[in-house]
């Protein structure tokens, strides 16, 4: 097994452990994540609180690993909304160009235009808070990578010999699309997916740390950093439980996307 | 010295892996050697060891290779640097990646003089136009003012010639020089190749897959199969002559002009009738008519050759009897149906009665799925079959009859050879009990001698289950061996059509006349 594939496996396996534990760690907690205590706020990391209490005495650790599962899943499931929407209208639009084509790829060149993280504040703001909202604010420009993405490849195939050959062959339009395009393109989308997931984390953080996300008092890495913000000085750990938690985690799944990016490279294909 | 190239028991690696084993041969000064066999055969890699270019992945396992008594496997990176730039000049398949697209000719040839020695454009310029003047390459300034893009491939190809002889290099490399171009262009290339030869004095090794050119230009031919050299030594000999039985078959494969043609069958039912067929691309002032007023028509169990240049229309044609491209004028009558104002979604039920084979053999299979899905899909698509037991029988039954086993259904096309994967493509085809088969090049990728193997097949194949072909390609002398008529195409136009012996031993356009006169054949 060469060094390529080794990595592949070492990321998918690392980014599986983070998944499942972020799926049990809320039954794992040593303390109680919601509970508030005053009299232990602000505590220094010890033995039964290891990340310290935050201002309002509750227990950093287990807020942070309660706040895992929102912040994970919430990502992976917008990524792969985003991910099958933008493909479909990719794939639609470059199989059948035309105006239809025209219409829909000057309305993702609009999206486009906007600072995406810009535009996800402004929605969000219009919407109000929530997490829900929050992911359609984000959700709103990122399907449009992989719709430009499809569609750009679809155009170099569809005009390739096997695709005459199925329309030949009496294949349906329908067919021809997701039989025989789908699968010849998949391989640069799944890889902008991988690496959209450390990204779309970092926003739906960003949104929360603004205030626009996850409301308090539910756990979540972005918010959390966002209320620790205000005693930083006198608590740090407050703000490096969750924000450590961030770092890793994003560092995780990008590398995980880079090594799905590489394992799907043709030339390393060849090789092998 | 002896010899100008002297290779002595040379054994080539890719790797760890061993592609060209024990070969031997010398080239003397001013000499021609020919290099010919199927694709796979470790041609290519000579030259590529010959050059020593770093990046090829070719490294020489064992053996000597002198050119001018001194070993190039002994030397260092710096005097194979030397040795290349003024000793050695090669030539490619595609010109057009010899030359740098957005740069004029001339300047191109300027750098080229001015990387060995200082030089001013005017004294270069003089010196490539006397070079171009001996390689009877006419209006030399306009060329050197020219961009790649607007010159011909041909003459793209000769300027790459010219390019490579600036340095009046001792030995010329060409790998497959002519295959890219069209016969009539390719005779060109060739009778330019033998006045460097005559001019300069130049050694050539010229690696192909075209035995015709072999013959025409070689003093020594050498024939390899599979990474062994199975025949070597002077061409009259090792042609007229073939000591082996490989270069026997291969030979055998060639096609040849043929006068006397396999008979029409007597007189079918009419199956199609085009008239008038047009095709025009863009709007306003710039069109571009491929194809101008085409007619012909299309008997049970005929084979309609359609010949000419790249560009000529013939694939366009096709395209639009099939419906890949919309007719923009004129009638394609089938029995009662007229196809051109046929809408897209009634058209898929004549997919049943024309089927069509590709130039790409691998190309024209899905690369994600198997061969066997592949035509399964077409099956459900087409016809009232369901149950998968009797779909995989006639799949299996289908590939006995194209010359393959059951078994070869179930790898994927890229695990098939470039004929196999054709083969398996007519079965494709054939599933759906066609009346009519259309060929786009369906050979012209393939070897000869996979060429000749698949042309048998569709011979076999029209006559017993009396399916129409409609064969396209730019070999008249394959067209000779087995089309009962013919269409000759030039600039969208059909310039001379009728019966293939009848075009071929009398032609009456001087365009026929000349494509004929450019086959490269053996004898």
């Amino acid at each position: 097994m060469d060094k390529v594939k080794k990595r592949f496996l070492f990321f998918s396996i690392v980014s599986l452990i983070i998944i499942i534990f972020s799926l049990i760690a809320p039954y794992l907690t040593p303390n109680d994540p919601y509970e508030t205590n005053v009299l232990l706020g602000k505590l220094a990391p010890c033995k039964s609180y290891p990340f310290g209490t935050d201002s309002l005495g509750r227990c950093v650790l287990s807020r942070v690993m309660v706040g895992a599962k929102t912040s994970i899943f919430s990502a992976l499931v917008l990524v792969f909304i985003t991910f099958a929407f933008g493909t479909l209208i990719g794939i639609i639009s470059g199989y059948f160009g035309g105006i239809f084509d025209s219409i829909l790829m000057r309305f993702v060149d609009i999206l486009l235009a906007f600072p995406s993280m810009v535009l996800a504040i402004a929605v969000a703001g219009i919407l109000g808070g929530g997490l829900i909202n929050a992911m359609l604010a984000l959700g709103l420009t990122a399907w449009t990578t992989y719709a430009r993405l499809a569609r750009s490849h679809v155009l170099a195939i569809k005009e390739e010999d096997f695709i005459k050959a199925a329309k030949i062959n009496g294949s349906s339009k329908t067919a021809i699309m997701f039989k025989h395009l789908l699968p010849n393109i998949i391989g640069p989308l799944v890889v902008n997916a991988t690496v959209q997931i450390g990204s779309t984390m970092m926003g739906i953080a960003g949104l929360s740390f603004l205030g626009l996300g996850v409301q308090v008092p539910h756990a979540e890495w972005g918010s959390m950093v966002s209320e620790a913000r205000t005693c930083f000085q006198l608590a740090p750990w407050t703000v490096f439980g969750p924000g450590i938690a961030i770092i890793i985690t994003i560092m995780i799944f990008n590398c995980f996307g880079d090594s799905v990016q590489n394992i799907l490279d043709p030339k390393h294909k060849a090789k092998g | 010295m002896e010899h100008l190239v002297d290779v002595k028991n040379l054994s080539i690696n890719y790797g760890p892996k061993t592609v060209v084993h024990d070969v031997s041969f010398t080239v003397d000064e001013g000499e021609i050697l020919a290099i010919v066999g199927e694709s796979g055969s470790g041609k290519s890699t000579i030259l590529k060891a010959i050059m020593q270019m770093p990046g090829f992945g070719v490294c020489a396992s064992k053996g000597t290779m002198y050119f001018e008594d001194r070993d190039l496997l002994k030397m260092t990176k710096r005097e194979m640097i030397n040795i290349r730039g003024t000793k050695m000049g090669a030539i490619f398949q595609n010109p057009s990646a010899a030359l740098n697209p957005i740069r004029k000719i001339g300047i191109q040839f300027w750098e080229t003089l001015n990387s060995h020695k200082r030089i001013s454009k005017k004294a270069a310029y003089a010196q490539v136009l006397s070079i171009f003047e001996r390689l009877n390459l006419k209006n030399g300034t306009r060329i050197l003012n020219a961009y790649p893009y607007q010159l011909s491939g041909g003459m793209n190809q000769r300027v790459a010639i010219a390019l490579s002889m600036i340095m009046a290099p001792k030995l010329l490399l060409a790998d497959e020089p002519t295959s890219a171009l069209d016969v009539t262009t390719q005779a060109q290339v060739v009778d330019e190749l033998l006045r460097l030869k005559n001019e300069f004095h130049t050694s050539i090794i010229l690696v192909t897959h075209n035995i015709g050119v072999a013959a025409k230009l070689a003093d020594k031919t050498m024939i390899m199969y599979q990474g062994k050299v199975v025949d070597y030594g002077p061409s009259q000999e090792v042609l007229k002559n073939p000591q082996n039985a490989y270069s026997r078959m291969l030979l055998d494969s060639i096609p040849q002009i043929k006068t006397e043609n396999p008979s029409a069958p007597s007189h079918g039912k009419k199956l199609l009738e085009v008239k008038e067929l047009c095709k025009t691309y863009g709007k306003g002032k710039h069109t571009f008519q491929a194809v101008k007023y085409v007619n012909f028509q299309l008997s049970e169990g005929e084979i309609l050759g359609i010949v000419g240049e790249s560009g000529s229309g013939k694939s366009t044609i096709v395209k639009q009897l099939i419906r890949l491209e919309k007719p923009s004028h004129g009638s394609i009558q089938m029995g009662e149906l007229e196809l051109s104002t046929l809408k897209e979604r009634e058209f898929s039920k004549i997919y049943a009665n024309m089927q069509m084979i590709f130039q790409n053999a691998v190309g024209s299979f899905d690369s994600h799925m198997k061969i066997r899905t592949s035509i399964t899909e077409a099956i459900r698509n087409m016809t009232q079959l369901r149950n998968s037991n009797e779909i995989n029988a006639l799949i299996d039954d289908l590939m006995v009859k194209v010359g393959l086993t059951p078994e070869m259904a179930d790898r994927f096309p890229h695990e098939l050879s470039g004929g196999q994967c054709q083969r398996a493509a007519v079965a494709r085809a054939l599933a759906l009990k066609p009346k009519i088969l259309i060929c786009d090049e369906a050979t012209s990728a393939l070897d000869v001698s996979a060429q000749a193997q698949v042309v048998k097949l569709l011979q076999r194949l029209g006559k017993e289950m009396n399916i129409a072909i409609i064969f396209i390609c730019h070999d008249l002398a394959l067209v000779s061996e087995i089309c009962h008529r013919v269409i000759v195409m030039k600039n969208g136009s059909c310039v001379e059509a009728g019966i293939t012996s009848e075009v071929i031993s009398n032609p009456k356009e001087h365009y026929t006349r000349n494509l004929l006169s450019s086959i490269l054949t053996v004898e």
